[in-house]
């Protein structure tokens, strides 16, 4: 399935030339993997520095250095997460034996997969089972997420497979998982959610 | 994934007749996780890795150590490149930058004084395809400044945005726009689709 809904191009060129963090690097590579016209067009941004690099005069290679990668990959090779429709770049990241969140609603969990304190941001693999509403909330920042296997209904808009999705903050809103397959997503989002109703109150007096 | 009894000699006979495949399907090859593609892959491109990792790093990290995880990093990935979408070495150049701007997050690198050495980039002498790097230095010299040194520092060096804006004194925002103008501008010097 091709995605309907990609991310920005300014996201495509931080790809395209490293100048993206980790979270946002796994998430557009999440998309890139469903994505051929994106992908083209990281290809496309990237090709005046393949040029480049193509051009380069060889340097001196180690004698030792294939013997050192080829046990790298040996020592690193990683088996797949059983159940988990997730991609080889979200797999490394996942602890040996993950250790699942939830917010007191069944057929909702979450992990936490990477941290970025500059702005209070984190990456998080979320599942929701088939026809899960995920409660309504309040973003307090940024979130641009993923679909990675299921999808999603968020207002008007259907997500699937492969579909970048972007909340601003201040948006509030209560997907909802579509009724025939579980959803899978990957989301980084800055600075949190704040939840409306009895959960947002209990979130007040938590003090969170 | 990995098949660790495999012969990846040189004398391998299928050594021979990866050696005939053009980059494409090269890479592709080492996409199906096919060894013996990814030992002559690495003949070709090993070399190369380590005088662009020297370039872009000036030193920040052990260049041999970085390259060895950009090449783990293409076999783990290069299932994901598309022959039909693009050449390999657009593809292993945003495989590199992205990983050497891990390693250096991950180590704090703090960033030293000085550009780039585009020098190294340029020099047609020793360049396997001397006009290229002939052409490259002489779109890039065509530029404008306000679009050459975002591209120089940001796109072809080991500058991150953040840097480049603080070097140049401009916006984060101005220096993606001119990086995004200069790279359209440079394609239409070089002649590029």
């Amino acid at each position: 399935m091709i995605p309907n809904q990609h991310p920005p191009e300014s996201h495509l060129l931080a790809f395209a030339v490293g100048q993206g963090e980790l979270a946002l690097r796994i998430l557009v590579e999440c998309h890139l993997a469903s994505c051929p016209a994106c992908l083209a067009q990281v290809l496309d941004l990237a090709e005046v520095g393949g040029q480049m690099l193509g051009a380069m005069p060889s340097a001196p290679v180690p004698a030792d250095l294939f013997a050192k990668v080829i046990g790298q990959i040996e020592r690193e090779a990683l088996p797949v997460p059983a159940g988990l429709p997730v991609p080889e770049a979200i797999a490394r990241l996942l602890p040996r034996k993950p250790d699942w969140s939830g917010i007191l609603l069944r057929g909702f969990r979450f992990i936490k997969l990477v941290e970025e304190a500059p702005r209070e941001a984190a990456l998080y693999l979320v599942h929701l089972t088939a026809g899960t509403v995920f409660p309504g909330h309040r973003h307090r920042g940024l979130e641009e997420s993923v679909i990675l296997a299921g999808g999603l209904e968020d207002g008007s808009t259907r997500l699937e497979a492969g579909d970048w999705a972007t909340s601003e903050a201040a948006t509030c809103h209560a997907p909802r998982a579509l009724p025939d397959e579980d959803c899978w997503l990957v989301a980084r989002m800055e600075n949190g959610i704040r939840f409306t109703g009895w959960r947002g109150l209990a979130q007040r007096l938590s003090g969170q | 994934m990995t098949n660790p009894g495999i012969d990846i000699s040189p004398a391998s006979p299928g050594l021979h007749g990866y050696g005939r495949l053009g980059d494409r399907e090269l890479l592709e090859a080492v996409g199906r996780q096919d060894r013996e593609a990814f030992r002559v892959f690495y003949d070709r491109f090993a070399g190369r890795l380590l005088a662009y990792v020297q370039v872009m790093g000036k030193g920040r990290i052990a260049t041999e150590d970085v390259v060895q995880e950009v090449l783990v990093a293409i076999w783990r990935k290069a299932a994901q490149y598309r022959a039909d979408l693009g050449s390999p070495e657009a593809w292993i150049f945003t495989i590199t930058r992205n990983k050497v701007f891990d390693i250096w997050r991950a180590n704090s690198a703090v960033l030293e004084d000085g550009d780039p050495n585009l020098e190294a980039v340029t020099d047609p002498t020793p360049a396997p395809d001397p006009t290229l790097a002939v052409s490259l230095g002489k779109a890039l010299a065509g530029l404008p400044p306000e679009q050459r040194d975002p591209l120089i520092l940001s796109y072809f060096g080991d500058h991150t945005y953040e840097e480049t804006a603080r070097r140049l004194k401009v916006p984060l925002g101005t220096v993606k726009s001119r990086i995004r103008a200069g790279l359209s501008q440079l394609k239409q010097h070089l002649g590029s689709p």
